[in-house]
């Protein structure tokens, strides 16, 4: 059928080569190569069964990414339920420590951010229980707006909005520990 | 509003997502609050740090490929009532 036909080049054209933005999400979300690709395939067989409820002119990469957590929390229901208890309290603690050595002299920021190796911040974002780890994912390495981001996790933007600052906190605790580690603060 | 809130307040600024009335919120708590002027400075270096990392992760060209065969051979609309 000619309409389909074009339906299918106009999915070849625009969600194809967004495929390693799919990937890398369902990487860091499942910490797992195979599993990753297979929601990797099934986001896509779905994405390409939908399109026709796609609406032309708008973010097919937030659009995949939607279909994609949709399809991760339809597998993962408990794995991730598990994840929700998460004592901040001591984070925050931490976060003001480092932010309040900046007058004493505790150099941490730009100059450390710097000197940190490429794999460093890969691992603190892997590391990140699932709901800090989707929000920094999809603001932050796939550039979605908050709202767009809302709309694919299904939250409200408030959310969207404490979870980063928790997830910012949270990596550069995990960072400035890192950095301590390894000898990277003059403290 | 606690320094808590602030910060997310203090994000969504640095990533031009505030309202004017709420951006006139935080530069009022800034003022007030040195540790907030703190966290100020090293959210907005993190952010540019985030920026530039962490990488995409490329798919294996394998499983690429099958995609794109999977897709290729796809049917899309509706199954045809009969065969041909």
């Amino acid at each position: 059928m000619a309409v389909d036909g074009d339906l299918k080049a106009r999915f070849e054209a625009s969600a194809l080569p967004l495929m390693h933005h799919v990937y890398t999400a369902a990487f860091y979300l499942t910490r797992n190569r195979s599993e990753a690709e297979d929601l990797l395939q099934e986001t896509y067989l779905r994405a390409y069964r939908f399109f026709h409820r796609f609406t032309p002119g708008t973010n097919v990469k937030a659009w995949l990414l939607t279909i994609l957590y949709n399809v991760l929390r339809n597998r993962y229901r408990h794995r991730l339920a598990e994840q929700r208890r998460f004592d901040f309290a001591p984070v925050a603690q931490a976060y003001e420590r480092i932010a309040a050595s900046r007058d004493s002299g505790g150099g941490f920021g730009d100059a450390v951010f710097r000197l940190l190796v490429d794999g460093e911040i890969e691992r603190a974002l892997v590391n990140l229980p699932h709901d800090f780890r989707a929000v920094v994912l999809l603001v932050d390495v796939h550039e979605l707006s908050y709202a767009e981001a809302a709309a694919a996790l299904g939250c409200p933007v408030g959310t969207i909005r404490s979870r980063l600052s928790r997830a910012r906190r949270l990596l550069q605790v995990a960072l400035h520990d890192y950095a301590r580690e390894h000898g990277l603060l003059n403290i | 509003m606690d320094c808590d809130t602030y910060h997310e307040l203090i994000v969504a600024d640095i990533d031009g997502t505030l309202s004017p009335r709420e951006r006139k919120s935080v530069r009022m708590h800034l003022d007030a609050c040195p540790v907030c002027r703190n966290a100020r400075v090293l959210e907005a270096e993190f952010a540019a740090h985030l920026r530039r990392g962490p990488r995409l992760v490329e798919a294996p060209q394998a499983v690429q490929d099958r995609l794109r065969a999977a897709i290729g051979s796809a049917t899309r609309a509706p199954p045809p009532r009969r065969r041909r």
